[in-house]
């Protein structure tokens, strides 16, 4: 079965009816260009949807504030009114004031999540790209939700043996960021590098022992996904933290 | 004035920041966006009879939107004015110089679009409306909706992966 662009972008916002989307997702597993073609279109509605939204944040114009407020003096200015009918017939069903659904980071990374699952635990073996890899070559990942949270406060000397984020090695890079790897219960690993106020995801991989083993599991070189590593040791300024020091970048929030 | 007069003022001004945001995504600069929410929330009050409480006020008024701009640009037709100059961007409060930039390429990348294609991003990857609602708010079949949104996309795609800018008016 071959899905046309205009099937792949309704799986991307959310339009297909179970079955569809199904189907979609069980392709995806298996054709990792479909795959791809799905994270550009969840790519580009996240990147317009940004786009639009610092508007949101901009203070409205009080010429608009007084036109709302019915202000007397308040002029009208692009068009006059031409007594258009407004035909409401057909928008009767009654819905919540809240758009039904908007490009918030948590929805994202849902998707992404899916997608992530779907397409890497499938049955492709993951050379050096994975789409998730290619997605991120497009725009950037950034972390979100509890992969923020680890990164931000979980210190590997101190965290729990079977936490679903595991923390491995943090370090300095060359270009002064703050970066750290880390792996995820479903046997995925990348490496976070802190940019401003997010953590950029600059590589995520599935490693290659399948799921992170719980316990003493210190991002042994042998464990970690040779993609991660690479990133590693392209990034880091001489050696990685210790615990001390490690505690010390959390408590200057990861800025140098 | 009534209460439920005194209701819709209070509704459409919490929406004013969604407002301008769609009217951001449809014309091409910040002024003309202002003055298309002004007039819509002028013609939207005259005519709050014609709002069903219980239906999604911001589909209303961005119909209201839809149909004002659509007037608009045939005035400035038929008066054969020049559009205002592009000025995207600096309006724009964004902190982090990245994303200002790709937000920027997004709002260049959006006026090569056509008036269709860009009221159909708008309302669904800016204004996160399903794709029903916002075939109803632009009074067309869901199937035009879907084919000019994913032209639009298709054309957005293709500027902002720095490949061709063409600017083909299909709709």
């Amino acid at each position: 079965m071959t899905f046309s662009e205009e099937t792949l972008m309704a799986y991307a916002d959310g339009e297909l009816d179970a079955e569809m989307r199904a189907a979609v997702e069980g392709k995806m597993a298996a054709d990792p260009d479909l795959a791809r073609r799905v994270a550009q279109h969840l790519l580009l509605a996240r990147k317009i949807g940004a786009a639009f939204d610092p508007v949101l944040r901009e203070a409205v114009p009080d010429r608009l504030k007084d036109t709302a407020a019915g202000t007397p003096d308040a002029t009208v200015s692009v068009t006059a009114d031409t007594g258009t009918v407004i035909d409401l017939s057909r928008v009767r069903t009654a819905k919540p004031a809240l758009p039904a659904r908007t490009w918030s980071w948590p929805q994202w990374s849902a998707i992404a999540a899916s997608l992530v699952v779907g397409v890497l635990a499938g049955r492709i073996v993951l050379q050096d790209r994975s789409p998730l890899q290619l997605a991120m070559e497009v725009d950037g990942f950034v972390a979100h939700g509890a992969l923020e949270r680890a990164l931000s406060t979980q210190l590997a000397s101190t965290q729990a043996g079977d936490t679903p984020i595991r923390i491995g090695i943090s370090f300095l890079s060359k270009s002064g960021e703050y970066c750290r790897t880390f792996s995820l219960e479903n046997g995925f690993a990348g490496l976070g590098c802190k940019a401003g106020p997010d953590w950029h995801l600059e590589v995520v991989a599935r490693s290659p022992t399948g799921t992170h083993s719980s316990g003493a599991y210190r991002m042994a070189a042998g464990e970690v996904p040779a993609a991660v590593l690479r990133e590693v040791e392209e990034r880091i300024a001489g050696s990685s933290l210790d615990a001390r020091e490690e505690e010390a970048a959390r408590r200057g929030a990861w800025r140098k | 004035m009534s209460n439920a007069t005194e209701s819709i003022r209070r509704d459409i001004a919490g929406l004013l920041p969604r407002l301008r945001r769609f009217a951001r995504a449809i014309t091409r600069n910040a002024e003309d966006a202002d003055d298309l929410v002004q007039a819509a929330v002028e013609r939207a009050l005259i005519h709050t009879g014609q709002w069903e409480p219980g239906t999604r006020l911001d589909s209303w008024i961005f119909r209201i939107m839809k149909n004002a701009w659509i007037d608009e640009l045939r005035k400035r037709t038929r008066h054969n004015r020049l559009f205002a100059a592009e000025d995207e961007g600096e309006h724009v409060g964004v902190s982090h110089a990245e994303q200002q930039i790709d937000a920027m390429a997004v709002r260049k990348a959006m006026v090569q679009l056509t008036d269709d294609q860009r009221l159909a991003v708008g309302l669904v990857l800016v204004e996160g409306l399903t794709y029903k609602e916002a075939a109803e708010v632009l009074d067309i079949p869901v199937g035009t909706l879907t084919s000019r949104l994913a032209r639009g996309r298709e054309t957005l795609q293709a500027i902002l992966s720095g490949g061709d800018t063409r600017q083909e008016a299909r709709t």
